[in-house]
């Protein structure tokens, strides 16, 4: 009898324990389907029969990061990347300073007032700070992308390095699996980058992150074949 | 009469910027007096220093030379200024030319400037820090070009840039103990201008990519 109803509780614990592993794989499995839908849907070009105009999220480096974007941002169509929010790190204040006159430089070209935000982000890591207190405010600086993404639900990401884009991008992608909202990511590796990719780039490119990843030499396209080559924005 | 062929003719400066960075080698490098003989025998007159963070300050004996230089634009005629020239000799900066005139190489420095744009339009020959803005920034401006690479850093991705734009003929890299012997066998016609940027390939790649029309 006993013997039996140990049996039983077995049979019961088993199948219970047997059920989770069933979820759990089943759920594992819905979320590498959604993922690498995503990794494969992002690839490919948006059909849209109408476009309309897209929010765009512009991420301004630093000095020679920012420069490069504002030579992107010269030959853009700008009417089609409309509203655009521009963000720099909060210990930066030149980039949003180039980015106000560039912004100015469009209204005087259509004379109509552009819908055009500036904000800072928080930065997870200042150079010289300590990783105990840096796990603060890496917190804190993922707290504050993640209000700023949802407050603002970019269509397109513009980025080129270094780490500001980072949490932003990475963000932006779970929101692509979780359905929230769907964007397209470019990043554009800095030129200084010619044998090597920096960090962020080599990130953004070994997780998928990028839709178009953009490099500015030959040579490491060759060492990256899903990038694009396209010349020198400097 | 060589005091006044000597006003008349035009200075030619040589900028050396190290940006924001701290790279006391290329400052010392620059002060040598190998360096400047060869800057000298290259026919340029001045050289402009900015020295950023670093510590090392190039040794200003020129003050003096610098006065007397006045007195030779003042009075070319006058020979005892020529003579308080010859008297400070080589560790002044100055040097004998084959013609038997003595002419002086003047320096000057400067630890930062919020642009050194000005300082770039007026130099005959840039010698700079491997950082990409100070790069771009003279080679869009068409000035001859010698990147120093600082060697003591530790990531040193930025030697990357200015290996391959020396590989394109754009500039010229060194390191900061070759500097004298690059500066010495330098052919600037050999230097190629490089190309307008171009960001309209990225541009219609993400037009082409979002749907947008393509013009």
């Amino acid at each position: 009898m006993l013997a039996m109803e140990k049996g039983i509780n077995c049979f019961f614990s088993a199948s219970a324990s047997n059920v989770y592993i069933y979820f759990i794989t089943i759920a594992i499995a819905l979320v590498v389907i959604r993922v690498s839908y995503v990794i494969y849907r992002s690839s490919k070009p948006l059909h849209t029969t109408s476009p309309q105009p897209l929010s765009t999220l512009i991420v301004l480096g630093s000095g020679g990061h920012t420069a490069e974007m504002l030579n992107l941002l010269s030959v853009l169509h700008t009417d089609s990347f409309t509203p655009r929010l521009y963000i720099a790190a909060a210990t930066d204040n030149m980039s949003l300073q180039k980015a106000r006159l560039f912004e100015s430089s469009v209204i005087d070209k259509t004379g109509v007032l552009e819908n055009a935000q500036f904000m800072q982000i928080y930065r997870s890591r200042e150079v010289g700070q300590s990783y105990l207190t840096s796990i603060g405010t890496t917190l804190m600086a993922i707290a504050h992308a993640l209000w700023l993404m949802i407050k603002f639900r970019p269509q397109v990401i513009l980025c080129n390095g270094p780490g500001t884009c980072l949490p932003l991008c990475v963000i932006a992608f779970f929101f692509k699996v979780l359905g929230i909202r769907w964007s397209s990511t470019f990043y554009v590796e800095s030129i200084a980058r010619v044998r090597r990719l920096s960090l962020t780039g080599l990130l953004l490119y070994e997780l998928h992150m990028a839709d178009k990843f953009f490099v500015q030499w030959p040579q490491l396209q060759r060492k990256y074949p899903r990038a694009h080559y396209v010349g020198c924005l400097m | 009469m060589g005091g006044g062929n000597d006003i008349l003719k035009p200075r030619r400066t040589v900028f050396v910027t190290v940006g924001s960075t701290c790279f006391d080698a290329l400052v010392q490098a620059v002060d040598t007096s190998e360096v400047k003989e060869e800057l000298f025998r290259k026919g340029y007159t001045d050289l402009l220093i900015q020295i950023g963070r670093g510590s090392y300050v190039p040794i200003k004996l020129y003050d003096r030379v610098i006065e007397s230089f006045h007195l030779k634009i003042r009075m070319p005629f006058v020979l005892s200024g020529f003579d308080i020239q010859v008297s400070y000799g080589k560790s002044s900066g100055m040097f004998v030319s084959s013609t038997g005139e003595c002419e002086s190489l003047q320096v000057d420095y400067f630890t930062y400037s919020s642009s050194i744009a000005d300082n770039l339009r007026s130099a005959s020959l840039v010698i700079s820090h491997a950082g990409s803005g100070s790069i771009f920034e003279t080679l869009r401006l068409g000035k001859p070009l010698i990147v120093v690479v600082n060697e003591d850093l530790m990531d040193n991705h930025q030697s990357e840039l200015a290996e391959e734009l020396a590989q394109r003929k754009h500039l010229l890299c060194t390191r900061p103990q070759e500097l004298y012997q690059t500066i010495g066998g330098m052919d600037l016609e050999s230097l190629v201008p490089y190309p307008p940027a171009d960001a309209t390939p990225v541009a219609k790649v993400m037009s082409r990519f979002l749907g947008f029309p393509d013009d």
